[in-house]
């Protein structure tokens, strides 16, 4: 039996190699700048924590995601997250100054873990990138995390892009006007969630009488309710013309829309709001942004959205927004990093000018390599020439 | 990077005869006779629209890795997989036959825990789990009629059109369990990103369902 196995990695599971892993750094670097020069400050949330507060406010498939083995300590299950976002709520609820009810802005980068690889879906180790914004409710918020979100596509070289809206508070809002029994709305979320408009037809037809007269159109039309964001949403608010708070919400997604086009004319913005991704965690907006690969595949890039539900879930009255994307996922999308610096050869001597000089070229932007011996092909070396350090190039 | 081409992946024999129809309906004709033509990726009179000649089970894959934007893909195969990127827009009706769990007439179960033969382990598994009943499943790929008969099972799920397959073989269909036709599939980024081309496409193939 040969030993090549044992440097294998898990399922999924990779080595990112120099140029590959120096990308990664180079955008996760202009990210945090980015996130950092719109006022957000970085956290570092633990890579592994106990399950529970893990999972805290989360849906429930986080839990089947996650990762746990048994604290040797504590003898409590502890989990590898495979989430931020849930670790950045809980620091913001319990440790910060998210208690006070006032506006807070956290960033965050590092490994993730999925217990599951999903292939189609990406990477298992995803290296989440992203932002959390607390106490700041309804339109501001979900305008600055879009702002920021779009800027962020901006930073990462991403053009041209979409952007998609969906709304998971106004499917509740409808869903609360009708008396569906909870079996059957689990059944309507299943459909939708895969848009199985055969099925849906028989469903609606069988349904019907729990469903307001003055939603029914809505429930007809549902389907259609995607493509361009203004033409979707005026459609939606003439199919939901009675109930005057859901035309108000739609209303502030048509100012939202006006700002966006404002902000970034080119990109192109998409509403499905038939779209129920992450439904049982989000309760407010939510969004993605996608692109297309050099053979014209439709990826996703980030994703994100309203989780107020977390104020009930902290027992803390706090609202939040944010968005995450994976760098790992997208790195194939993002252009190369070329090193910039000049490589130069030091002959390693005891010379206390050599040394000041290595240290100056250094912070110059040289990468200054020490050898006893330059070696064959190398174009820069340091030489002692009249007494001086010098860099002897010997193309030129 | 243009977000302007369509590729749609479907299988060749069947269903690729019984959707040409449909797509014709939407103005797409395959530039080589889709029978003769040995190449796997087929032009059409549209030139931003590409056929991919796939296996009938491998098509919910290509679409969801997004490398086809649609497909044609039987609801049995859609039963089997977990595919989290598709949305299942249309039925096109065609195709059509029926999950069934079938075996020796006269069958009684033997006391042990029911065993069933069958290449749809998940659809098999649900069905049965819904009845409240724990079975042991048996992975076949094919010839699924002769299990029952040697022994290897007490019964099968399988699909079945005529039941001429199974009745040449002495078995029964007893319980059925999903009607069976196929759907025309869509990647959930493609159907944002390129939603003016595939809604389109939609419509007149749902239509041509419609009308035919």
């Amino acid at each position: 039996m040969t030993t090549t196995h044992i440097w294998f990695t898990p399922e999924g599971i990779e080595d990112l190699l120099p140029p590959q892993a120096e990308k990664l750094e180079f955008y996760r670097r202009e990210l945090l700048d980015l996130f950092a020069a719109s006022g957000y400050e970085l956290i570092k949330p633990p890579i592994a924590e106990f399950f529970d507060s893990l999972l805290t406010g989360s849906g429930q498939d986080l839990s089947r995601e996650t990762c746990t083995f048994v604290d040797q300590e504590s003898g409590r299950t502890m989990g590898v997250r495979a989430d931020t976002t849930p670790q950045v709520a809980r620091i913001a609820a319990s440790r910060l100054r998210a208690r006070e009810g006032a506006p807070l802005r956290l960033c965050y980068a590092g490994d993730t873990l999925k217990a599951r690889y999903n292939r189609a879906r990406g990477t298992r180790n995803p290296y989440q990138t992203g932002v959390e914004l607390f106490n700041v409710p309804g339109k501001a918020g979900d305008a600055e995390i879009l702002l920021l979100l779009l800027e962020s596509m901006d930073a990462l070289g991403l053009a041209p892009i979409t952007l998609s809206l969906g709304h998971a508070g106004l499917i509740k809002r409808v869903l609360s006007e009708c008396s569906l029994p909870e079996s059957e709305a689990g059944v309507l979320l299943t459909l939708l969630n895969r848009k199985r408009y055969p099925e849906y037809q028989a469903w609606l037809n069988a349904n019907l009488h729990y469903i307001p007269y003055d939603l029914q159109a809505l429930f007809t039309d549902w389907f259609e309710l995607s493509g361009e964001a203004e033409t979707v949403i005026d459609q939606t608010k003439s199919l939901l013309s009675a109930y005057p708070e859901m035309v108000a919400e739609l209303d502030g997604m048509l100012d939202l829309l006006a700002l966006l086009k404002a902000a970034a004319p080119h990109v192109r913005i998409f509403a499905d709001l038939a779209e129920i991704r992450g439904y049982y965690y989000h309760t407010g907006l939510m969004f993605s942004t996608y692109v297309v690969d050099e053979h014209d595949r439709a990826l996703v890039v980030a994703r994100g959205g309203r989780y107020d539900g977390i104020a009930e879930a902290f027992d803390n009255p706090m609202s939040a927004t944010g968005f995450s994307l994976d760098l790992r996922a997208v790195l194939d999308l993002l252009a190369p990093v070329e090193r910039t610096g000049q490589r130069v050869w030091a002959p390693m001597e005891a010379d206390p000018q050599l040394h000041e000089k290595v240290r100056d070229l250094r912070s110059e932007g040289y990468e200054v390599v020490w050898c006893e011996a330059t070696p064959d092909g190398a174009v820069c070396k340091l030489s002692k020439i009249n007494g001086l350090w010098t860099i002897e190039n010997d193309e030129a | 990077m243009a977000q302007n081409t369509l590729t749609i992946a479907l299988s060749k024999g069947r269903i690729l005869k019984e959707t040409l129809p449909l797509l014709a309906a939407a103005d797409i004709h395959p530039l080589d006779d889709p029978d003769s033509s040995r190449k796997l990726i087929l032009d059409t009179n549209q030139p931003h629209i590409k056929l991919l000649a796939v296996r009938a089970t491998d098509a919910p894959t290509y679409v969801n890795y997004g490398t086809a934007d649609l497909g044609v893909a039987g609801k049995d195969v859609l039963m089997e997989i977990e595919g989290e990127n598709l949305y299942e827009l249309v039925d096109l009706g065609i195709a059509r036959c029926r999950l069934m769990v079938a075996g020796q007439p006269g069958f009684t179960p033997a006391g042990h825990r029911l065993r069933v033969a069958t290449k749809y382990v998940r659809s098999a598994q649900r069905y049965f789990a819904e009845k409240g009943e724990q079975v042991e499943l048996i992975k076949l790929y094919g010839s699924m009629e002769l299990a029952p008969l040697v022994g290897l099972s007490d019964v099968i799920v399988d699909l079945v059109d005529t039941g001429n397959t199974l009745k040449a073989n002495g078995l029964a269909p007893m319980e059925h369990i999903a009607d069976i036709s196929s759907r025309l599939i869509v990647n959930q980024h493609a159907y944002k990103l390129k939603h003016d081309m595939i809604r389109e496409l939609v419509q007149h193939i749902q239509e041509a369902v419609n009308n035919g």
